[in-house]
């Protein structure tokens, strides 16, 4: 056990000296591999490098990632958001509705929250700050409402979460769509209040036809996660041949049909897509080292003994992890958090009596929390940038929405039924 | 030749490569569903190509992101130190010697594997180390060109 607490301490103390995940990770499994040779030699460490990343179910990710790109690229950010405006910026303080509705939206084509945040702040931070919204108010409504690109499917976290544990990919996303509606409510709600209190304005209501031209122009895009949810739910396709068709279908409506992105743009958005993919696949492959070594060591053994000595029951231990979770979160970004801490942790969970889908949507929202939890909030540095604010002014305008993410996660954990209703009611269990 | 131009010269050339895959890699599982459900067919090989096409998608996708310094990484350090010359120089330095090491146990490694078949490719599972051997040469190639990069400009 001390060889595995001395393989992480290295990990985490090369991740703090700003070296990049992938190369941390690989460094700490070769100090293992050194140190400890008898149990694995430097030739299995490459083979365990293969074996990480040796499973064509992640293609997934690079899927996912193409179709997110090209909806991107193909101005549907922008439809999107004329149809949340349409539908929401006539209330007190609109645009920062609108701006939350987009993302609610906007979830649903891209799968990554950072590419929600990149979409929807570049046009909304700007026309927030011009319609008298605080700079550092306008990045914390981006930065908070694009964490819920994680959850509503199709989202990348939940095919990795899926992926290194037994949790499947169909429930799990069928699971996040609740979670994932509530985030965007109880952002609403944050968002109404601060509206109100500090007296941000209104624009007027344009009628319903403004509405219905809104819904035809991005209809299309509205279907996209519509089909991948039927897809799954019908078994028609495996999650990646999914992924591979939205992707496809993406760069259809994009090309043919809306016309707003030439062959140039669709190729740049595809390199895009394909290096992002691999900044993730590279994490996965290092990780091969760490799960062999946790398998060697028997880590998921000790700690399942060590959850069933306690008296705790299932939810008070989810509590713990959700805890856990988001105390890593703080400085571990999604992807690192799942490859490396959910093989580890689903295990023992699921001998605690944890039901694998609502522990993988807990893992995800606490993931995607610690996207705008300081001191390395992927999120808040990009809102912060985009509306030319400190981040520290950010930290403080998004920690009421914080709280509001907090309660949903405590909400989730409490209450199994939110998982677990929708894949109930539409037979898939 | 000067050092921007090479590094442009392997940027451009990796991306080339990476646009290329991802569009075989849709195209390939995308044929794979319309030849089960309007040809009742498959090709026994997709499943191994599409796997082998992702690794070179990671690993090709590491030089570049290297050439970029865009690769995921925790922002805790102040930028005045995380983001000096000398400290980029010296991850440059770093990933060059993890290159390298790996270059070499890749090649042990891919000796175990040589007797494995995969059948549907009428290959040796070696072929599976060959992407990771190739990205770590291009690894080495990325850290020493951003090294001089660095060195050679004011």
């Amino acid at each position: 056990m001390i060889e595995v607490g001395f393989t992480v301490a290295i990990m985490l103390g090369l991740l703090v000296l700003r070296i990049p995940v992938f190369l941390a990770m690989g460094l700490a499994a070769a100090t293992f591999a050194f140190a400890w040779s008898p149990m694995m030699n430097a030739d299995v460490l490459a083979q365990t490098f293969v074996r990480g990343l040796d499973n064509q179910a992640f293609t997934a990710i690079v899927y996912f990632f193409a179709a997110g790109a090209i909806m991107n690229a193909g101005g549907m950010s922008a439809r999107l958001l004329e149809l949340a405006k349409a539908l929401i910026a006539h209330v007190r303080g609109g645009l920062a509705h609108a701006n939350i509705a987009a993302s609610m939206v906007f979830a649903g084509v891209s799968g990554s929250a950072l590419a929600d945040a990149a979409a929807v702040g570049s046009v909304m931070v700007p026309a927030m700050k011009k319609d008298g919204y605080a700079p550092g108010y306008a990045a914390a409504v981006t930065a908070s409402s694009a964490t819920i690109g994680l959850m509503i499917p199709p989202s990348i976290p939940m095919v990795i979460f899926a992926l290194f544990t037994p949790a499947d990919v169909t429930l799990l996303f069928l699971a996040g769509v609740l979670p994932g509606l509530l985030m965007g409510v109880f952002l609403l709600i944050v968002s109404a209040i601060v509206a109100y209190r500090r007296g941000y304005p209104a624009h007027p209501w344009e009628g319903w036809g403004r509405v219905w031209r809104a819904l035809k122009r991005s209809i299309l895009a509205l279907l996209m996660p519509v089909l991948v949810i039927w897809g799954m739910v019908s078994g028609v396709a495996t999650v990646s041949e999914i992924g591979a068709l939205a992707a496809a279908y993406a760069a259809v409506i994009s090309l043919v049909v809306y016309r707003e992105i030439s062959v140039i743009d669709l190729w740049h958005a595809l390199v895009e897509a394909s290096a992002d993919s691999a900044k993730i696949l590279l994490v996965v492959a290092m990780s091969g080292a760490f799960v062999w070594i946790a398998a060697r060591v028997g880590i998921a053994v000790e700690l399942a003994q060590l959850m069933g000595s306690t008296s705790l029951g299932p939810t008070a231990i989810l509590t713990c992890i959700a805890l856990g979770l988001l105390i890593l979160g703080t400085v571990l970004e999604p992807v690192t958090l799942l490859i490396v801490v959910a093989p580890i942790v689903a295990p023992a969970a699921i001998l605690a009596g944890i039901d694998i889908t609502q522990l993988g949507i807990v893992f995800v929202l606490a993931s995607s929390i610690g996207l705008v939890t300081p001191p390395v909030g992927m999120l808040l540095f990009v809102t912060a940038s985009q509306a030319n604010a400190p981040v520290t002014a950010v930290v403080r305008e998004a920690a009421v929405f914080l709280l509001a993410l907090i309660a949903l996660l405590m909400t989730v954990v409490a209450w199994p039924g939110l998982t677990s209703y929708l894949g109930t009611i539409l037979g898939v269990t | 030749m000067t050092v921007d131009t090479c590094r442009l010269g392997l940027s451009r050339s990796l991306r080339l490569c990476l646009g290329l895959l991802i569009i075989a890699l849709i195209g390939l599982e995308v044929a794979q569903v319309v030849l089960r459900y309007f040809l009742a067919t498959g090709v026994s090989w997709g499943r191994d190509v599409s796997t082998l096409m992702m690794f070179a998608i990671a690993w090709l996708g590491a030089p570049l992101l290297w050439l970029d310094r865009r690769h995921l990484a925790v922002d805790l350090l102040p930028d005045a130190i995380g983001q000096s010359r000398a400290w980029n120089a010296a991850l440059d330095l770093l990933v060059m010697a993890a290159a390298l090491a790996l270059l070499i146990v890749t090649r042990t490694a891919m000796g175990n594997f040589a007797f494995i078949d995969l059948p549907a490719l009428g290959t040796s599972a070696a072929i599976k180390f060959w992407p990771m051997a190739v990205g770590a040469g291009l690894l080495l190639l990325a850290g020493g060109l951003n090294l001089m990069s660095s060195r050679s400009s004011p």
